[in-house]
């Protein structure tokens, strides 16, 4: 027996379907929206319909964007010639705050990671392999620096080392703001090899 | 429920919610055991360090109703030589694939872990990979009592001959008369049979600098794969990346 009205526990149960939503949570947001006014709601089930549907993977970088190529991908002032490799669409938002860079993305969804039996084949690699071309000049490989994504870093740097072009990796050492007494070994000798001058 | 303090190898992990893992761990005290690592996936995490993959670490872990969650963690040897390298990580990750298979939860062995230990540590500057992985596909399975008899015909108990096959069935090595018995068993050589009766009894250190002709590597791969797939009752995924990369290589 059903201690909710249908539609209710049908919406309970569709939002507990949800990533880090369990059922208690699930049940306290159902009874938030119930009592929320009806045009915010509304705005919440069209705002979900819209960007489902409108939002595509762009055919070069294979970034989350609703015109596709990209707004990254068309800016004319973007530098061509260097492709920075990220894991996550998150991830490109995390390096545009920065400001600094102004090369283009490749999106690759995802990292191997043969426990799960995630392989090469699973992520965007080969669409990041047909977009390495003349024009290219530096693969800067932005993987996370956790065991997933330096296999995923090493194995895309074997696979470029043929076609000539320049691979580089995001630096690994110690974080702004860390405590030098917390970090391991691997972190110190990482942050030691890539030391530069003052 | 309370602390405890254990040393442990990172055998494994999964993420959940927003920035935990649910490390697996192996310890000499508790055997594989599952704990969470909350935050771990921030960079300025304290368990950071202590809970990558391979890492051999002292834990002090609070026991949960549902899921032990880790406290505090120290490094006592980081193993980032594997990690620095694909072929020796695609390598460490079958191994550790392997034990998680073979092991249950919290079954605690001190043979077990030292034996694993020192696999990581010979990991770390072996040269011949694919040796390394024979020999500890067959030392792990005699230590979880799967040694294969060798010795003398694993079907009927008698003396092998010069012709005989390896059988993952049928648990060893068989003699031409019982050939019949399993007809999925692979050719293997007295040269190859002696080749594991030293892989099951040498430590490591006396078996670094062997060096075995092609024919035998091609043996010892085809009856310990099969002998391994048998008795885990199913094929390691990490199998799938080790032949990834040696595609690349070739």
């Amino acid at each position: 027996m059903s201690y909710y009205a249908e539609p209710l526990a049908h919406l309970i149960d569709e939002l507990s379907r949800l990533p880090g939503i369990g059922p208690k949570t699930a049940q306290r947001l159902a009874f938030h929206i119930l009592k929320m006014p009806k045009d915010r709601v509304a705005n919440l089930s069209e705002s979900i319909t819209k960007a489902r549907d409108s939002i595509i993977y762009c055919s070069i970088c294979g970034n989350f964007t609703d015109i596709d190529p990209c707004s990254i991908c068309r800016a004319s002032y973007r530098d061509r010639t260097t492709i920075m490799v990220v894991e996550d669409p998150r991830d490109v938002v995390a390096l545009e705050r920065t400001r600094d860079y102004k090369g283009l993305y490749h999106v690759l969804h995802g990292a191997i990671s043969p426990l799960e039996g995630i392989g090469p084949d699973d992520i965007k690699i080969k669409e990041l392999l047909s977009r390495v071309s003349d024009g290219v000049k530096e693969i800067i490989l932005a993987t996370n620096p956790d065991v997933e994504g330096e296999a995923t870093a090493m194995y895309i740097a074997r696979l470029l080392k043929p076609l000539g072009v320049k691979v580089t990796r995001i630096a690994h050492g110690i974080p702004v703001g860390g405590d030098l007494e917390y970090a391991d070994e691997a972190t110190l000798t990482s942050a030691l090899e890539g030391r530069r001058e003052m | 429920m309370g602390l405890y303090r254990t040393d442990a190898i990172v055998l494994g992990h999964r993420n959940i919610g927003e920035a935990d893992r649910v490390m697996t761990l192996f310890s000499p005290e508790k055997g594989k055991i599952s704990a969470v690592a909350r935050g771990v996936r921030r960079l300025n995490n304290r368990l950071l360090g202590g809970t990558q993959l391979f890492t051999f670490s002292n834990f002090l872990i609070m026991e949960n109703r549902n899921l032990d969650s880790i406290s505090q963690c120290e490094i006592k040897e980081s193993f980032h030589k594997i990690r620095a390298n694909l072929e020796r990580m695609a390598y460490g990750l079958y191994f550790a694939e392997m034990l998680r298979a073979s092991t249950p939860e919290e079954d605690k062995n001190h043979a077990l872990f030292n034996f694993f230990l020192k696999t990581l540590y010979f990991l770390q500057e072996w040269d011949d990979l694919e040796l390394l992985s024979r020999i500890y596909e067959i030392k792990l399975m005699a230590i979880q009592g799967y040694s294969p008899e060798i010795s003398r015909c694993a079907s009927c108990g008698k003396k092998l001959t010069e012709k005989m096959r390896f059988s993952s069935r049928l648990g060893g090595a068989i003699c031409f008369r019982c050939f019949k018995d399993d007809a999925s068993a692979v050719d293997i050589s007295c040269e190859t049979v002696k080749v594991l009766q030293g892989f099951i009894k040498k430590p490591y250190r006396e078996l670094i600098n062997l060096d075995l002709q092609e024919e035998i590597k091609k043996q010892l791969k085809n009856a310990c794969q099969p002998f391994i797939f048998h008795h885990l009752d199913r094929r390691l995924k990490t199998l799938e990346f080790i032949d990834d990369i040696n595609s690349l290589k070739a």
